[in-house]
């Protein structure tokens, strides 16, 4: 019977040249892989910035009277201020609770640091009578 | 092609593999990519929402403020009325206070909307398209304050209780603004 199927395989050079198209197409395409890792972390930056914001907004609404112990009054710009200094792992934050002169609003301004830079901030208000 | 008829041999099926491969790894990154993009996309608009969330909660305590300011007026303005009454009738106490709380509701019922409904962002209105009528001394103001940011837009409401204050304790002076105006019901969406 004649033999239908060559196996002989494959030779040095076809794989030398595989393997060298490989390297110019694929290498390439593997900064895919690492383009994603990158928008991955500013995904989850984000989500844990605003999630910081987020806490210590619900702190000061949670409070019947601004707590002066944690929030120093600055004289000069009539605000509450607080200043959280980074941590290993976790963002730092400035915030500010400016009352409203002619009501009993209080304006809140956060601004979440990382290494020096906002990253996110949030901004709401509450009544503190 | 094969010189032999009929004979196959694997000339060139390396480059075939080659080419799956690449077209697998493509295939495999660009998925990936597209689903860290929507990932992505998923944190910002969840940032924006708590932005808009809390800037909409801001349209209502700037609506309280409005509120209680008019209360104020209303207050100062039946005070006034009743004054006017006094002057004309000394006698005739009983009837002040009907004067102080009708001008007080009237007042109160004529303006509210004006004081409060607001364009911008966030947007406050009053809910209701009808008049408003006081119901046993309470009049409910039901609120509604929408925030756009970007893509996220965000809604809250919440009711806002009046009462009325006692002639005597305002002319007593013992009348205080925060204790006939309160919150109740609130809620939010998207």
């Amino acid at each position: 019977m004649r033999k239908l199927i060559n196996r002989k395989g494959v030779t040095l050079m076809e794989i030398i040249v595989t393997l060298g198209i490989i390297g110019i197409i694929v290498i390439p395409l593997l900064n895919f892989f690492v383009l994603c890792g990158r928008i991955l972390n500013i995904g989850r930056n984000e989500y844990e910035a605003v999630q910081t914001a987020q806490h210590y907004m619900e702190e000061i609404k949670a409070m019947d009277v601004i707590d002066s112990e944690i929030y120093s009054y600055d004289p000069e710009s009539y605000t509450y201020e607080r200043i959280v200094l980074q941590r290993q792992g976790k963002y730092g934050a400035e915030i500010k609770i400016v009352p409203d002169i002619h009501s009993v609003l209080h304006r809140i301004e956060i601004k979440v640091i990382d290494e020096g830079e906002i990253v996110n901030s949030l901004t709401g208000s509450v009544i503190f009578e | 092609m094969s010189k032999e008829r009929g004979k196959i041999n694997n000339r060139g099926s390396v480059l075939v593999m080659l080419i799956i491969v690449i077209a697998i790894v493509f295939a495999m990154g660009t998925s990936l990519l597209n689903i860290v993009f929507i990932n992505y996309n998923i944190k910002k608009f969840n940032t924006e929402t708590k932005q808009a969330f809390y800037l909409s909660e801001n349209g209502l305590n700037e609506s309280y403020i409005a509120a209680r300011n008019l209360i104020e007026e209303a207050v100062e303005d039946s005070v006034h009325k009743v004054r006017l009454y006094l002057i004309e009738y000394p006698a005739n106490e009983e009837e002040a206070e009907n004067i102080f709380n009708s001008n007080y509701t009237q007042f109160l019922t004529a303006n509210i909307k004006t004081r409060i409904n607001r364009c911008g962002n966030p947007s406050v209105e009053v809910r209701n398209s009808g008049s408003l009528i006081f119901i046993s001394d309470i009049l409910v103001v039901p609120l509604r304050s929408e925030a756009v940011l970007n893509e996220a837009e965000k809604i809250a409401w919440v009711e806002l209780n009046i009462g009325v204050p006692e002639y005597e304790d305002v002319i007593d002076g013992e009348y205080d603004v925060k204790n006939y105006i309160e919150f109740g019901n609130w809620g939010s969406k998207k």
